[in-house]
């Protein structure tokens, strides 16, 4: 076994958790409509991300200041109550970008100050403090928004050859279903499928011995006994 | 049945099996003794057999001879002491021989059949029972021979049914019945006429590997490689099996396991052997063919995934082992063999 | 899983999954020649390519799933002969391959492989390339033409019969056109008498049971009868709805997949029953040409519902309860065995 390099990517993965190791979207599966719905194109994630930082991160900071002095009920309350107020910045800031944006996203916009990765996060930061919870809101935040993007770009490219409605690909075939939620949803399983791949890939690369000379089994029986 | 019996159940009360008894049946049993045979000595009762017979006189000659019944083992005498005589009114000769290959209790019938409605006879008139009939099994394939409908002025009674019917052949008749087999009936003629004790069985030696198939009157402790080399193995076979060829036990050593009295089969059987990965495909097949109304496929899932009270909630305990769901899925899985583990493993955990 | 040979029983049924596989891609391969002989060598291309993306996907599919590659599996084939039966044979290549990729790589293997499956992987490729390509998917050619391998402008594209329907119209077909085929069409679904003898085959050979297509074509039949067009009699609204279309082929090859459809024979009733109301329902509301793909993927949701329906509503005390006989065997059953 390779122990320095499974230590050395134990501490990435812990140094990068929210952002590689414990992913919003595809490994908790929080915040899915946030990914599928608004991701159709580049217009849309850019908007969706910058609410979520106006909304998201605040509130998590000012949950952690609370802490656990708040009923549950009224914690309930509080907190998306709050959200709300946020989003009427994040509007104006959006609406900077494109305006006509919000006929396309419809509800999907406001629904960002409601969702399941707010309601996780602030009951997670109760006892932490306030630096720590900033730390912890941003690297979520970050690890959304680089899923929903990679998802933006995936979509945009294979439904219309465009990225931000520039179009690059002129005469290629294209696949309109990715840009419908039925895409987006497949695309979502078959990306947190192949992240899972890579991450066990590496594993067996660490569990592979150094010793190629005297242990010549194949990795992929390796794979199969250590890993199923 | 009728229609919306069958729509609603969704089970067909069994299946037809392909009997495939020839040639061995309609052939004349040929003898295979052992010097233990050849060299019994006789007993000598001392009664008249021109007179009728009384159940205490049947009894203590069966006991005499040793009279082991195939059908289920138990010796004759037992069998006659135990039944109240008020309360037997029928009489059966069981020929009945519902699964493949096997025609051991039927063979006897057809070409010893004086001596077999005799002994019929004397112990319905030892119980003073009304009626007495032979029973056969219906849905036997082409025959050589024409089974009659009446043998010596004994009614022989056609058991209609799908497999498995043996066992459940006789539940409409009630408690007042009397069942021997065959074999039992002619073993009896033969101590109460000659004095002889019970030294063999009929057994059949059948199956796709061996090239002579008959039914064999065999002494019993003989090897079961001897049968196979009297009857000629055609190819090596994959198993041998003791028993039917549903329900039997295979043999791993030939040399060294003997035939017993209630061994009614020896069947060798050569198979392709070929890799089974498929999975339950969800025919329904095993549902539609399971006698006992059960769901096989999920029974097979629940011990699978050990879910004992679920299992036992579905009715894993009404299986009878009639092994019908394995013979017709598709995808060849075991499921007789599953759930009869899971019997034996969450009978263990409820106790 | 080890081979079965140690326990008993030590006969089995000569019926094997593979059989029942290769009755139903015998049943299908007349249609093939049929085709042929009505739009030239190109329908042997759109075959053979559809066949073959669906075969090596299913085994790259069991190699990552680190599964033994089972080399006598053809239920693949079967999927991929079905997708390439209900396109036209006039349909680009990429079309096919894509269907044949979704209906084996979303359909079929994350939920397990063959046997596991909740929807039909055929149906769910249509569904897919129906969505994704619909100009493509309905334009027909006519009959008796032969195809170059490759479209040119020598290629006049005709609107199907369905489409007449969809509008409200009547097609004008009699009835030797209707049984042989000769209107534009699918490259498998209008040879009517054809696909009769291949029903009565597969019913023959016991892959299909007869109960489900009947329950089917009687509530097809039922709806057509009661809801026709002004001016035309019931018996030939139903000929026309039943046969003018895919709506045949569809009724004996996927709606008999044993895999998605329930298990207990009142339950395959139902289902057949709803499919074919689904269907009409379908013709008549849904903007796609294709509805009865639609109508046998939504019923596929609902069969382990309608299973465990019939089981509460017959067998809610026991299991035994239909068959209360056998419940004291056991003690007959001691004895005899071994």
């Amino acid at each position: 076994m390779k122990l320095a390099f499974a230590r050395k990517y134990r501490r990435f993965l812990r140094k990068t958790s929210g952002i590689f190791y414990q992913n919003p979207i595809l490994t908790l599966g929080l915040a899915l409509p946030f990914a599928v719905v608004p991701s159709y194109g580049l217009t849309g994630v850019a908007a969706v991300s910058l609410a979520m930082l106006v909304c998201f991160v605040p509130t998590v900071w000012i949950a952690s200041l609370l802490g656990c002095k708040l009923d549950r009920h009224w914690r309930a309350v509080l907190y998306p109550l709050i959200s709300c107020l946020l989003l009427i910045p994040a509007k104006s800031l959006v609406a900077m970008i494109s305006p006509s944006i919000f006929d396309t996203l419809g509800v999907y916009f406001s629904l960002v100050c409601v969702n399941s990765l707010l309601i996780y996060a602030v009951e997670k930061v109760q006892l932490q403090k306030p630096v720590k919870s900033l730390v912890f809101a941003l690297k979520h935040w970050l690890g959304a928004t680089l899923v929903v993007l990679l998802c933006g770009i995936i979509r945009e490219l294979l439904a219309n050859g465009s990225l931000w409605g520039v179009v690059l690909f002129k005469n290629t075939p294209k696949l309109p279903i990715v840009q419908m939620a039925l895409g987006g949803f497949f695309l979502l399983g078959f990306l947190a499928a192949f992240f899972r791949f890579i991450h066990r890939s590496i594993l067996a690369f660490t569990l592979k011995h150094e010793a190629a000379a005297e242990h010549q089994e194949p990795s992929s029986k390796k794979r199969g006994e250590t890993l199923r | 049945m009728s229609f919306f019996h069958w729509l609603t159940t969704g089970s067909s009360n069994g299946i037809l099996l392909e009997q495939e008894k020839e040639p061995a049946l309609s052939k004349p049993f040929l003898p295979f003794y052992s010097s233990a045979t050849l060299q019994s000595a006789g007993f000598s009762h001392g009664y008249d057999f021109t007179k009728p017979l009384t159940k205490a006189q049947l009894c203590q000659i069966a006991r005499l001879a040793n009279i082991i019944d195939e059908r289920d083992g138990k010796p004759l005498a037992e069998k006659i002491e135990n039944c109240p005589k008020q309360k037997i009114s029928v009489v059966c000769a069981d020929a009945i021989d519902d699964e493949p290959y096997v025609s051991s209790q039927i063979n006897p019938l057809l070409h010893c059949r004086t001596e077999i409605v005799q002994a019929l006879n004397w112990l319905a008139d030892a119980f003073e029972a009304q009626t007495r009939f032979i029973a056969v099994y219906k849905n036997m394939s082409p025959l050589d021979t024409k089974i009659p409908s009446v043998i010596e002025s004994v009614e022989v009674r056609s058991m209609e049914g799908r497999y498995p019917m043996e066992i459940r052949a006789f539940q409409s008749l009630g408690e007042d019945t009397l069942i021997v087999g065959t074999a039992a009936l002619l073993h009896l003629h033969r101590a109460v006429t000659q004095g002889k004790i019970q030294t063999t069985s009929f057994i059949t030696v059948a199956g796709n590997c061996i090239s002579n198939p008959r039914n064999l009157e065999v002494t019993i402790g003989t090897p079961v490689s001897h049968l196979l080399d009297r009857c000629g193995l055609s190819r090596k076979p994959s198993y041998i099996i003791q028993g039917s060829a549903m329900h039997g036990i295979t043999v791993s050593d030939p040399d060294k396991t003997s035939v017993r009295a209630d061994t009614r089969s020896i069947l060798a059987f050569h198979v392709d052997h070929q890799e089974q990965l498929y999975s339950c495909i969800g025919c329904g097949r095993c549902i539609e063919a399971c006698p006992a109304a059960l769901n096989p496929r999920k029974l097979y899932r629940c011990v699978t995934t050990n879910h004992g009270e679920q299992a036992i909630a579905l009715g894993l305990f009404h299986c009878i082992g009639c092994s019908t769901c394995s013979y017709i899925c598709p995808s060849r899985l075991d499921l007789s063999h599953i759930i009869t583990l899971g019997k034996q493993k969450f009978s263990k955990d409820k106790n | 899983m080890n081979p079965s040979i140690h326990h008993a029983p030590y006969i089995r049924h000569p019926n094997s999954s593979r059989t029942i596989m290769s009755d139903t891609f015998i049943a299908l391969v007349p249609l093939y020649f049929m085709s042929y002989f009505y739009y030239g060598s190109r329908v042997i291309l759109v075959g053979a390519v559809s066949i073959l993306t669906c075969l090596l996907t299913d085994w790259l599919c069991s190699y990552l799933l680190y599964r033994r590659i089972n080399l006598r599996d053809i239920s693949a084939a079967v999927t991929g002969s079905i997708i390439s039966m209900l396109v036209p044979p006039s349909v680009e290549l990429y079309v096919v391959v894509g269907a044949s990729l979704f209906a084996i790589l979303v359909a079929k293997a994350p939920f397990g492989g063959t046997g596991h499956n909740i929807f039909n992987p055929a149906a769910a490729g249509l569904a897919f390339a129906t969505i994704c390509w619909n100009s493509q998917m309905f334009r027909y050619t006519a009959p008796l033409q032969h195809l170059p391998i490759n479209l040119n402008e020598t290629v006049t594209f005709l609107q199907r019969p369905t489409a007449t329907l969809k509008l409200g119209g009547v097609p004008s077909l009699n009835m030797t056109e209707l049984l042989l085929g000769k209107f534009p069409g699918p490259i498998g679904s209008t040879y009517t008498l054809i696909l009769f003898a291949c029903l009565i085959y597969l019913i023959t050979r016991r892959a299909v049971k007869w109960y489900l297509p009947a329950s089917y074509i009687a509530a097809v039949s039922v709806v057509s009868a009661l809801h026709r067009s002004f001016g035309v009699g019931p018996l030939e609204s139903i000929l026309n709805e039943l046969f003018s279309g895919s709506l045949f082929f569809i009724a004996v090859y996927i709606l008999n997949d044993p895999v998605t459809t329930p298990k207990y024979r009142v339950a395959r009733v139902v289902y057949g029953f709803c499919a074919g109301v689904l269907t009409m329902l379908y013709r008549y509301v849904s903007p796609f040409e294709l509805s009865a793909v639609f109508a046998i993927l939504s019923m596929n949701a609902l069969t382990p519902a309608i299973d465990c329906l019939c089981e509460w509503i017959f067998w809610r005390e026991n299991p035994s309860a239909a068959n209360p006989a056998t419940s004291d065997s056991d003690a007959v059953k001691g004895g005899q065995s071994q």
